[in-house]
């Protein structure tokens, strides 16, 4: 008797933990009812980014939570234990797939030349698969030589972002503008920066002659992933890509001074034309931007 | 009778299932599946979250998709956003940027968008972790460890087609240093490079074709093999602890039905929750304060999303080592950039063959998880490979962290050089004197695997 | 009463003459005052150098070397000459306290300012005295609160966020160098910086960057502190490295609870079964 009466008070304890969990479940979906009415009236209001995400949190966190208790609290932990078959076919499955493989394919009738067939077949069919990628060369122009030039020629003036063209004499002391081929298409590839250094050592330069006093210009993509290089150190006379942190000595003919580019940056050799404005006096020095592999490699064309 | 008793509590449920079944005949094949049994500790849910945020992303992208068009072309802003006013910026950064303020609730779609892809790559790589160190990877699961690194490459490849969609300088930024690497290949680079952007960089086709990749193929491929990796899965049942009466024999569990179907709802919808809560209340890529695209213009700090932060991190550690050889250049991006990635995730892939050749030498069939204390050798290797990756992670940010401490950013990075080679072997050193310390040198349970042949 | 000592005219005279001085002393002091009004430019012109000289000596010569002609050394007292730096770069480092410096190694950076307004003014007009003077003046900012955003953005985004961050926030700018947060400067410094290039900033001069363009970017700086985040906590606009280490430890932090508090833990399962079932 008290044996079954344990039992029964045991049962009864169980059934009260599971209703007052029911209740507080039943609690979190009518929260997720109030957030999704007031989420309607945010919305319909205007919206509002920060009570969307704050309201649609509550709405579907009071579910989880509520789900949650359910399987925790009124389902409670159980336990299931199933057989584990090994992944391996038993063998007399695996014998009697390969006899009905063995029968269709004697079906198929081809006797000693199957293997020939079955060759040829592939041979079609690999021919086939590559035949139809052909057509992604479609999707673009091979590089040919525009890695090798930009749109600067000889006697292109130098204009900033804008469109106007610089004097040489506005280029003093530590000023640094970004420049580009004037009445150019193509500007990606062609960006350069005009840098009033402050003790420019020629020799160490490309082109020695084509610079304009202390002013030098040099291609702004930077040869090691093609950032530009934004970044102007003046009184340290060093160009710095933001992306891996290269540094170039704009006296020194843009030379690495730090960091993993692999070459200097290209020369735009400058000069000044009659009116006083900065021109170029050909293309850059060297193929612009990051290496690629023919970047030794004679380019096509001239390019003046 | 039972007939009297399914008339009296026959409900609209009860119809709507025979009306199906009616039809398809599943009661039978379905039975066994309701109680099922379901391997249920908690660690093994980490893949779930990763299934569900990839669902709130299919959901949240189809609304970005319905508001974003990756067009190129210029118009002159004239939305409320008063700085970019009057300025000529791509349709692609004008979609993003009405869908931000003049779209009711589009902020909060394109914020939970982003955070749920952050997560999603944090669960996919914890998941991976799991697998790893309790070598669930092994036979029959190497099948499951390849879809699932091919898994992994795919949400990379996700998020950064995703991220460069805005056209906004930061990406834009990201997506030149992606090209350069592609340049940098030898003898086809240029030649891939050129017919993958249609034409020199920036290339007018670029967004349409990253947008092609980000909204169709890859969620595509990421659905079938989400799909595949859990039809395995249930094909070959969950592997499971070795405590109670597990055994390698047999499938410990809770059921499916109502426990494991409960549990998987309530942690669906907690997810949504989080994912929603961050996308309301936590600012993400505000892309107005980048400005757009110009291919002259760059700001620091540069960095990507995190998930390609070692990528970044092996750009700026690697010298500046470039040479010509026979005429071919080799590139100073080329190691960094391609190399080095493809060898790392070569050896990730090949891990279960490379641990079961020549590691264990143990081919058999294994359905018990290991306790990393009782693989000090696999724990040891793991956790080196941990610390190299979070090095190269670190390095990715080294001019953040320059400012931050006040160093010179050549410090750090000579430093970080230093740590790829110290702290790996370091670190795994450390794992393993503290698996063999900790373990009792027996498994708490005999791993009797399987006979296979 | 006996009568005065002086004569009836010896006293006229006396009055006479005690209010000629005191005329006389005003006239002087009238026409003293008037002189000193007439040449107040000179004199504190001449007061105000006089007072930078000393002040220099005391605080700047060690460093600048007397006549602010440099001090080429390597140590920490050492400094570049000042001669036709231009009053915009003396009243910058001296207003953001950048100057004086204690060690010409150390990057330059924002402190209290060391002197008032008088001596500023004093100092200044001291160094542009030296030599032939020259460099930049000080700019005019005045008008800035019109500017145009939309421009400042853009000419910001152009030649200053590459140094100083999309959102000024301060960044590494190569060996030890930070570009300084820009949410505490005043539009005056804002253009006195582009105008001078101090430290390792580069100049933007007038040619270069017009004044209309200068107050552009100084509109959309000054506007950057007071910019809403529409999108929610905005965790100092630091990027995508902030947002992962969120995602890492706020986003994967809540969600390895959630799943620890509905997942079985190690020793949860009861340990009944038949494994043979």
């Amino acid at each position: 008797m008290p044996e079954q009466q344990r039992r029964v008070e045991e049962w009864r304890a169980v059934r009260e933990r599971q209703d007052r969990a029911a209740r507080l479940v039943a609690v979190t979906f009518v929260v997720a009812i109030v957030a999704c009415v007031a989420l309607f009236i945010v919305y319909v209001r205007g919206g509002n980014t920060q009570w969307e995400g704050v309201l649609l949190a509550i709405a579907f966190g009071a579910i989880g939570l509520g789900l949650g208790l359910w399987v925790r609290r009124i389902v409670g932990p159980q336990v299931v234990v199933e057989k584990r078959p090994g992944m391996v076919s038993d063998e007399e499955h695996r014998a009697a797939f390969e006899q009905i493989y063995h029968e269709s394919l004697g079906e198929a009738r081809v006797g000693g030349r199957r293997r020939f067939l079955i060759r040829l077949l592939a041979g079609a069919g690999g021919t086939l698969g590559l035949a139809l990628l052909v057509p992604l060369r479609s999707l673009g122009p091979g590089p040919e030589d525009e890695l090798f030039r930009t749109a600067w020629r000889r006697g292109v003036r130098l204009v900033d972002a804008e469109g106007r063209p610089i004097r040489a004499a506005d280029i003093g002391r530590d000023q640094v503008v970004t420049v580009f081929p004037e009445n150019a298409d193509a500007l990606a590839d062609a960006q350069a920066v005009v840098v009033g250094t402050r003790s420019l050592d020629p020799s160490a330069l490309p082109v020695p002659d084509g610079v304009v006093d202390a002013t030098v210009c040099y291609s702004k993509i930077c040869t090691h992933a093609g950032c530009p290089v934004g970044l102007y150190r003046a009184s340290e006379g060093e160009l710095l890509c933001p992306c891996h942190q290269s540094t170039f000595d704009v006296n020194k003919g843009a030379r690495v001074k730090s960091g993993p580019a692999g070459r200097p940056l290209p020369q735009l050799p400058i000069g000044v034309d009659d009116e006083g404005y900065l021109v170029a006096l050909s293309d850059f020095s060297e193929p612009v931007g990051p290496s690629f592999w023919n970047l030794t490699h004679e380019r096509g064309g001239d390019d003046e | 009778m039972s007939t009297e008793q399914s008339d009296v509590r026959r409900t609209r449920g009860d119809d709507l299932a025979r009306w199906v079944d009616n039809r398809l005949r599943l009661a039978e094949g379905s039975r066994q599946y309701l109680r099922k049994a379901f391997p249920a500790h908690w660690t093994f849910l980490i893949g779930e979250v990763a299934l569900f945020s990839l669902v709130v992303l299919l959901f949240t992208g189809i609304f970005l998709a319905l508001f974003y068009t990756p067009d190129t072309t210029t118009v002159v802003y004239d939305g409320p956003y008063v700085p970019l006013q009057g300025r000529e910026i791509t349709a692609a950064y004008d979609s993003v940027l009405r869908l931000s303020f003049e779209v009711r609730a589009g902020l909060v779609m394109r914020q939970i968008h982003h955070w749920a892809a952050l997560i999603f790559v944090v669960a996919i790589v914890v998941h991976m972790l799991r697998v790893f160190f309790t070598g669930a990877f092994r036979r029959p699961r190497e099948i499951n460890w390849v879809i699932g690194v091919v898994l992994l490459l795919m949400a990379f490849g996700a998020g950064f087609t995703g991220y460069s969609l805005p056209d906004d300088l930061l990406s834009g930024t990201g997506l030149r240093i992606g090209y350069s690497a592609l340049l940098s290949v030898p003898f086809v680079g240029p030649l891939i490079g050129f017919i993958g952007l249609g034409g020199e960089y920036p290339g007018a086709d670029v967004l349409g074709r990253l947008h092609l990749m980000h909204v169709l193929l890859i969620p595509g491929g990421l659905v079938a093999l989400v799909g595949l990796h859990l039809a395995i899965l249930v094909r070959q049942k969950h592997t499971q602890k070795p405590e109670g009466p597990a055994r390698n024999d047999n499938v410990v569990g809770e059921p499916l039905f109502p426990n494991q179907s409960l549990t998987s709802l309530s942690l669906f919808a907690f997810v949504i929750a989080v994912l929603c809560l961050f996308g309301g209340l936590f600012e993400i890529n505000p892309v107005w304060l980048y400005g757009p695209y110009e291919s002259f213009e760059v700001f620091a700090p540069a960095q990507p999303d995190w998930y390609m932060g070692w990528l970044e991190g092996l750009m700026r550690l690697w010298p500046n080592w470039e040479f010509t050889i026979f005429g071919v250049t080799i590139a100073a991006v080329f190691i960094p950039g391609i190399v080095l990635p493809g060898m790392m995730f070569g050896v990730v892939f090949a891990w279960p063959w490379i641990e079961q050749k020549w590691i264990t030498k143990d081919p058999r069939e294994h359905h018990l998880l290991q306790r990393p204390r009782d693989v000090p050798v696999r724990t040891a290797i793991g956790f080196a490979g941990l610390t190299l990756l979070l090095v190269i992670f670190v390095a990715g940010s080294n001019d953040v962290i320059a400012a931050d401490t006040r160093t010179g950013v050549h410090t750090v990075t000579t430093l970080l050089r230093i740590a790829v080679f110290v702290l790996p072997p370091l670190a795994g050193w450390v794992a393993y004197r503290v698996a063999v310390s900790l373990g009792t040198g027996t498994p708490a349970v005999q791993d009797d695997a399987v006979a296979t042949d | 009463m006996p009568a005065s000592r002086f004569p009836s005219f010896t006293r006229r005279l006396g009055v006479a003459f005690v209010a000629l001085a005191i005329v006389g002393a005003t006239n002087l002091a009238v026409q003293a005052n008037a002189t000193a009004q007439d040449a107040s430019e000179p004199t504190n012109d001449r007061v105000l150098v006089e007072l930078g000289e000393q002040l220099y000596g005391a605080h700047c010569a060690l460093c600048h070397g007397g006549q602010g002609v440099g001090l080429d050394e390597p140590g920490p007292s050492g400094g570049p000459p000042l001669i036709g730096v231009g009053a915009a770069s003396v009243d910058f480092m001296l207003r953001t306290g950048r100057m004086p410096a204690t060690d010409q190694r150390h990057r330059l950076e924002r402190k209290p300012p060391a002197f008032d307004a008088t001596e500023r003014e004093a100092l200044i007009a001291y160094i542009t005295s030296l030599g032939d003077g020259g460099g930049p003046a000080i700019p005019d900012v005045n008008g800035w609160e019109d500017a145009g955003l939309a421009a400042g953005l853009k000419s910001f985004t152009s030649n200053c966020a590459a140094c100083h961050g999309p959102t000024a926030a301060g960044i590494a700018v190569g060996q030890r160098d930070v570009s300084p947060a820009l949410d505490v400067v005043t539009p005056l410094e804002i253009a006195e910086a582009i105008r001078t290039g101090p430290g390792v900033m580069p100049v933007f001069s007038q040619e270069v960057m017009s004044d209309e363009e200068m107050q552009e970017v100084v509109a959309w700086i000054m506007d950057l502190r007071d910019r809403e985040s529409p999108g929610g906590l905005q965790f100092g606009r630091s990027g995508p490295v902030t947002e992962g280490v969120i995602a890492w430890i706020l986003g994967f932090g809540v969600l390895g609870v959630v799943m620890y508090l509905l997942g079985e833990k190690t020793g949860d399962a009861p340990t009944h079964g038949d494994p043979d079932a």
